[in-house]
């Protein structure tokens, strides 16, 4: 059978702004994937219909394995443009597979799939979670009804008149996936995206772009080699690759790239700066860090401390979860040579006023060691301009590669710190009695560095970067907003941390009586909503706030939509009815 | 699938009331990644377990299994019991056969990866304090 592809690229892309379907997904133009997608499935022949920029989305078609048809009327709906693209049709062909260019995660596979139920006659319709979805095929039979479709009801008229006709094929998500708004547009560049997946522990761990898995691959591909020791093209390739990933870096936080220390994660670069800066302490010497602090920060310095005589102090929490500064006269003092905090909350969401605390901390002279893992997929930072003297990430929570963390630090300061680990490539001058560390940052990276990794947190970062975080940051807000409302009318329900959007990530942790958080936890999960349960690595904060079952926790990125909260939302009041 | 895993008898085993028995040997562990804790009791008389004593800090799964193992070992001897024990744990990690019809409401807890842990926390703390009551015969000639 001869199975024909009209994909339907006339449309303006309103919510877009215009121009949508040129704009890229996986590095390549949405109108571009659909034919692409069309033509590897064996569909003949395959006819685009164009119309808004007919020009240029005719360019970016392969020269002479397409059909065009433009369809003038463009802007009187859909029904003209499939009408047009049916009519173009051989004689011959058995039936149209209706396509959308705007559905970029749907591929060859889907395409085949649909055809492969197609039995000469009727409709086939793909089916993901219960939902119908695109592309549709039609069988020759319905070219005559096409033909006389107007306005924009397309060919969906067609399917309520012939139920009794229609064959449903189950397939994934990508089918009910189409690109409106620069937010679903976003969400294409996310393949583990897709409707049906509501991805709320973005704390943990944040989805990969597609132009970070590209990155990765192409330098793995291409100039897979260690740094700082070939000579050959691909070394010298990868060189430059490692070298523009810490200029990236910098870029994000307005640092100098020489500031920039990559590590295995935040928590190696929190340990890191631990070592170091408590190799330069003495008994007595004070730490002042906080109740809201993760493990990860609180832990390296409880293990200095237990080492070197070092006292700890701890700033407390106010009871909705922010740090509460009031007393950080008390706090800080002459005997202070570290504070460590955390920039927000995993927990509470709580964005620390650093400023307030860097200028306690300096004015003792103080090093301030902040924690960004979780302010950083939020959005660019000025890591001095903040106060921070050093500052820690990872990789993973910015849409970046597991396996890779940074440690930023003020030029001056982490030339006075020593090295922590030893081995190549951190040393200058090696003979029988000993060695000279290199300057930072490569004193504080000995042995291969996470190259790969690199290449793939600079793509994120560098795309993170050209975002308009004004728009996001309102995004988010509004849907933390609506998570807060939504879990304030469900019956038991405790949130924990700021009642309000204010200085605070999208971020929402709440307890619900009667119900331990792993259970509910997994009876949303069951719903297709992934939260976090338990204590987050911050029990000392748990045990302050009574929570010692811990709690649910919500975490948004710059991906998440409305639906994943209703969802979120909807899952909950079933776990509950479950659950009690 | 969820539906089943918190299925009517594991919510009745964990509705069931934490029971301590004063003077008798207690065991209590945690669960590192959930913070699950569970206390199991044990009181042996004539050789055989006279009572069992569960109280948990846990969820619903840990609370019911606590419950579930009170009722299923009271009266056998503390070898009976660590073969329940045992045999529980080859169900729930190894898709072996239940070794008491009640263990079977247990049965989904194994798609459930990370939530192993939680039915067998009490399992852990009374096979603990069986060996503490006896501890294994050291083999001839082993030094003690």
């Amino acid at each position: 059978m001869r199975i024909a592809a009209v994909i339907l690229a006339a449309g303006r892309g309103e919510r877009m702004g215009g121009g949508k379907l040129l704009a890229e997904v996986a590095g390549r133009p949405m109108v571009a994937l659909a034919v692409e997608a069309a033509l590897a499935a064996g569909l003949d022949p395959v006819v685009v219909v164009t119309g808004w920029q007919a020009e240029a989305v005719e360019r970016v078609l392969p020269a002479g394995r397409v059909s065009v048809v433009r369809n003038p009327d463009f802007a009187a709906g859909m029904a003209g443009s499939l009408v047009r693209g049916v009519a173009a049709l051989p004689a011959d062909a058995d039936a149209a597979m209706v396509m959308l260019a705007d559905m970029p995660q749907v591929g060859a596979d889907h395409l085949r799939r649909i055809a492969g139920a197609f039995t000469g006659r009727g409709i086939v319709v793909p089916v993901s979670g219960g939902r119908r979805g695109n592309p549709v095929l039609f069988a020759r039979s319905f070219f005559a009804e096409i033909a006389g479709l107007s306005g924009d009801r397309g060919a969906r008229s067609l399917l309520a008149a012939h139920a009794g006709e229609i064959r449903e094929v189950a397939t994934d998500g990508a089918v009910l996936f189409d690109v409106d708004t620069p937010l679903d547009h976003l969400r294409a560049r996310f393949p583990a995206l897709s409707p049906g997946r509501h991805l709320l522990d973005n704390a943990a761990m944040a989805q990969v772009p597609d132009l970070v898995l590209d990155a990765m691959r192409a330098h793995d591909c291409g100039p897979r080699a260690n740094v700082r020791r070939g000579l050959h093209g691909p070394a010298q390739k990868a060189d430059a690759a490692f070298d523009n990933a810490r200029i990236a870096v910098a870029r994000f936080l307005a640092a100098d790239p020489a500031e920039v220390v990559f590590t295995s994660g935040c928590t190696a670069s929190l340990n890191l700066a631990a070592r170091a800066l408590a190799a330069t302490l003495a008994p007595g010497d004070e730490v002042v860090t906080s109740l809201l602090e993760h493990h990860s920060s609180l832990l390296p310095w409880l293990a200095a401390a237990a080492e070197r005589g070092l006292i700890i102090r701890r700033i407390p929490a106010t009871a909705d979860g922010r740090l509460d500064l009031s007393g950080l006269p008390d706090l800080i003092g002459p005997r202070t040579r570290v504070v460590a905090v955390t920039l927000a909350s995993n927990v509470t969401g709580a964005i620390t006023d650093l400023p307030v605390v860097a200028a306690a901390a300096h004015a003792f002279g103080a090093t301030v060691v902040v924690d960004a893992a979780q302010r950083v997929p939020h959005g660019p930072l000025d890591a001095a301009g903040l106060g921070a003297d050093l500052l820690a990430f990872s990789g993973h929570k910015a849409f970046g590669p597991t396996g890779i963390g940074v440690l930023w630090g003020r030029r001056a300061l982490l030339a006075r710190l020593g090295p922590q680990s030893f081995g190549g490539g951190m040393a200058g001058r090696v003979d029988g009695d000993g060695f000279e560390a290199l300057p930072p940052p490569a004193r504080f990276e000995a042995g291969t560095p996470p190259i790969t990794q690199a290449v793939g947190l600079a793509a994120a970062l560098d795309w993170m970067a050209d975002l308009d975080w004004a728009a996001i940051g309102a995004h988010e807000a509004a849907l933390t907003a609506r998570l807060l409302a939504g879990l304030a009318d469900v019956a038991g329900v405790a949130t924990i941390g700021p009642p309000d959007c204010r200085a605070r990530l999208p971020l929402v942790s709440f307890t619900v009586a009667g119900c331990h958080p792993h259970d509910v936890a997994q009876v949303l999960a069951g719903r297709g909503v992934a939260v976090r349960a338990g204590h987050h690595c911050a029990r000392p904060l748990a045990d302050r706030l009574g929570l010692a079952e811990g709690t649910v926790r919500a975490s948004l990125a710059l991906y998440n939509d409305a639906a994943d909260v209703d969802a979120l939302l909807a899952a909950l009041a079933e776990a509950v009815e479950m659950l009690r | 699938m969820t539906e089943a895993l918190y299925n009517a008898e594991i919510k009745r085993l964990a509705a069931a009331a934490d029971r301590r028995i004063a003077g008798a040997d207690s065991v209590t562990l945690d669960t590192p990644l959930c913070g699950d804790r569970a206390t199991i009791e044990v009181a042996i008389a004539d050789g055989r377990i006279a009572a069992i004593g569960h109280a948990v800090k846990g969820c619903m799964l840990c609370k019911a299994a606590a419950a579930a193992l009170a009722e299923t070992v009271t009266g056998l001897t503390p070898e009976q019991a660590l073969a329940v024990a045992a045999g529980f744990r080859h169900m729930i990690a190894e898709n072996g056969p239940a070794p008491a019809p009640l263990f079977e409401h247990f049965l989904p807890v194994r798609a459930y990866r990370s939530r192993q842990a939680c039915v067998l926390l009490p399992f852990h703390a009374l096979e603990t304090a069986l060996e503490r009551e006896s501890p294994p015969t050291p083999p001839a000639g082993t030094a003690s």
